[in-house]
């Protein structure tokens, strides 16, 4: 191959040279453009699955709350039962609640904030209610809470 | 600038001689093998090699200015069949204009050369060495080494060995009758054969320094055939270039291949997962084709309001203010307003608080608080930006 090559005039050798060179760059940008092509697809359906979680996902969020608070108008009294399992699995401290004129309040003591926070999220998906207001009194380290829902 | 002036030592070996020029001035001289001319040239430099006269057939043509370079070499094979000793097909034809002149050499021969002075990287100038004393003057001789160097005013060359002198010369006065060339080197047979009215020594440096001027008019017998090795020699190029160079050429493959690669694996990830939240709200969902349409005829189905609220505006915003002199928070979700109630806080500490509220995303709407001994106390209104 080489010899037959070497015995080529210098002007079939340069036409073979720029031939194959032109055969090697369109094979080279052909594959690149694939590659460059398939990601940019990749990219376009990850933000599509990704959008269409978040929208399916808050939706289910929406539904569950909203047959979280059916259930709780339906069953009040077994979700204030529940509610008490998870204040007791929350270590919180002189849990109490009230129900006056259509509205709930929820008091409980717990001196770190977080788990506060954390109690209060998993409340709201047993009972399907946002808090219209949360008041925490301090007193040095000792936090009381107080949760008003409006039912 | 470095420049190196290659002679061969004999017309029949590949011992050659090595003239050193830096910017003009002459360095050095070094004998040494073709093959090895490599261990003594940088890249960076202009290599002349002169290929001996006698291993070139210089051939006087004439061209019309319409005539392709291929048309002219079909014409001059067809011409010069018996002129040529060996094969033609071993051949390479140069032909150049002004001086108007056909140059054959053995194409192995020239290959040869060519790959031992590529071997250097430099940049590469092989001409017939009769060109050397033709630059001085068209029709002239010089000796070399072995061998006597004939250029005539066509530049055409031949050389021929001490031996076999006598013999060219008696040649020479039949065929070309009125050849008055100069004599460059001083010559008892020479002067005795065209006079002493033509003298004109001269050194070899001042040759070189004149073909180094004037030698682009001449036909450059390299040919620049492509070459990886020659083309990394010349441009100084490293293994660490090499290695960067292939680092980045993958990385411009890795890159789309694996980021493609992981955005598919998210992409089904985030499928599975959509999957999954049907099958809890309904294990018997078996086929998600459109989730969007799915959900909203699900949502539908259950006839629920369309406005649900999920967050708690501002819930995040109490670990901010877990500071042990604000004694009351009371946040009210509904309008996203909190009610910040303070004991003798520190008033730097105060106007600390006030500061970092926009970074906090927080807007303050009223305060009513009174200073004593540099503490604070009262209520502060602030909203929550969403």
């Amino acid at each position: 191959m080489k010899e037959f090559f070497n015995n080529l005039q210098s002007r079939e050798r340069n036409l073979i040279i720029l031939l194959v060179s032109i055969i090697v760059l369109g094979i080279l940008l052909s594959i690149t453009t694939n590659l460059y092509s398939n990601l940019k697809d990749s990219k376009l359906r990850l933000a599509s699955q990704k959008s269409d979680y978040n929208y399916v996902f808050n939706q289910a969020k929406g539904l569950s709350l909203d047959l979280a608070q059916k259930n709780f108008e339906l069953n009040s009294k077994d979700v204030l039962l529940q509610i008490e399992k998870l204040a007791d699995s929350y270590q919180l401290i002189n849990y109490s609640y009230q129900i006056n004129n259509s509205e709930l309040e929820i008091i409980y003591i717990l001196n770190d904030l977080e788990p506060s926070l954390l109690f209060i999220n998993d409340l709201v998906s047993l009972i399907g209610l946002i808090p219209g207001s949360i008041e925490v009194a301090r007193l040095n380290e000792i936090k009381r809470f107080t949760l008003t829902f409006s039912i | 600038m470095n420049k190196y002036f290659i002679h061969s030592l004999s017309s029949n070996s590949d011992d050659v001689e090595l003239h050193h020029y830096v910017d003009g001035a002459y360095k050095s001289k070094k004998t040494t093998h073709l093959d090895s001319v490599s261990e003594f040239i940088d890249p960076d430099s202009d290599i002349f090699y002169f290929v001996p006269s006698s291993q070139i057939s210089s051939i006087k043509i004439s061209i019309n200015d319409e005539e392709s370079n291929e048309a002219i070499k079909a014409r001059l094979l067809s011409d010069l069949d018996d002129y040529i000793v060996s094969d033609i097909s071993q051949n390479d034809i140069f032909i150049n204009r002004n001086p108007d002149l056909a140059l054959l050499i053995n194409d192995k021969y020239l290959s040869d050369i060519s790959q031992s002075l590529k071997s250097t990287g430099a940049k590469i100038h092989v001409y017939p060495e009769h060109f050397i004393a033709y630059i001085r003057s068209k029709s002239s001789i010089l000796k070399l080494y072995d061998r006597y160097i004939f250029s005539f005013d066509s530049a055409e060359g031949f050389s021929e060995t001490e031996a076999g002198l006598n013999k060219y010369l008696d040649l020479l006065n039949k065929e070309r009758s009125d050849y008055e060339p100069r004599i460059l080197i001083e010559d008892k047979t020479l002067i005795k054969n065209f006079g002493d009215s033509n003298l004109d020594y001269v050194g070899l440096e001042e040759l070189h320094s004149g073909f180094a001027k004037e030698h682009l008019t001449l036909p450059n017998l390299f040919q620049t055939n492509f070459s990886l090795n020659y083309l990394i020699k010349r441009f100084q190029i490293n293994k660490l270039d090499i290695a960067l160079a292939i680092t980045a050429l993958s990385l411009l493959v890795i890159y789309p291949l694996s980021s493609t690669y992981i955005n598919n694996n998210y992409a089904n990830e985030y499928k599975n997962e959509t999957i999954n939240l049907f099958k809890k709200i309904n294990p018997n969902i078996k086929k998600v084709v459109n989730p969007r349409r799915q959900i909203d005829e699900i949502i539908k189905s259950y006839n629920l309001s369309e406005d649900n609220r999920l967050d708690i505006s501002g819930i995040e915003s109490i670990k901010r203010l877990d500071i042990p002199e604000i004694t009351k928070v009371n946040l009210n979700v509904d309008n996203s307003e909190a009610k910040l109630t303070l004991s003798k806080l520190g008033s730097a500490q105060y106007k600390f608080l006030i500061n970092i509220l926009p970074q906090s995303n927080l807007v303050l709407l009223n305060e009513d608080i009174e200073t004593k001994d540099g503490k604070v106390s009262g209520t502060v209104l602030i909203k929550f930006a969403i």
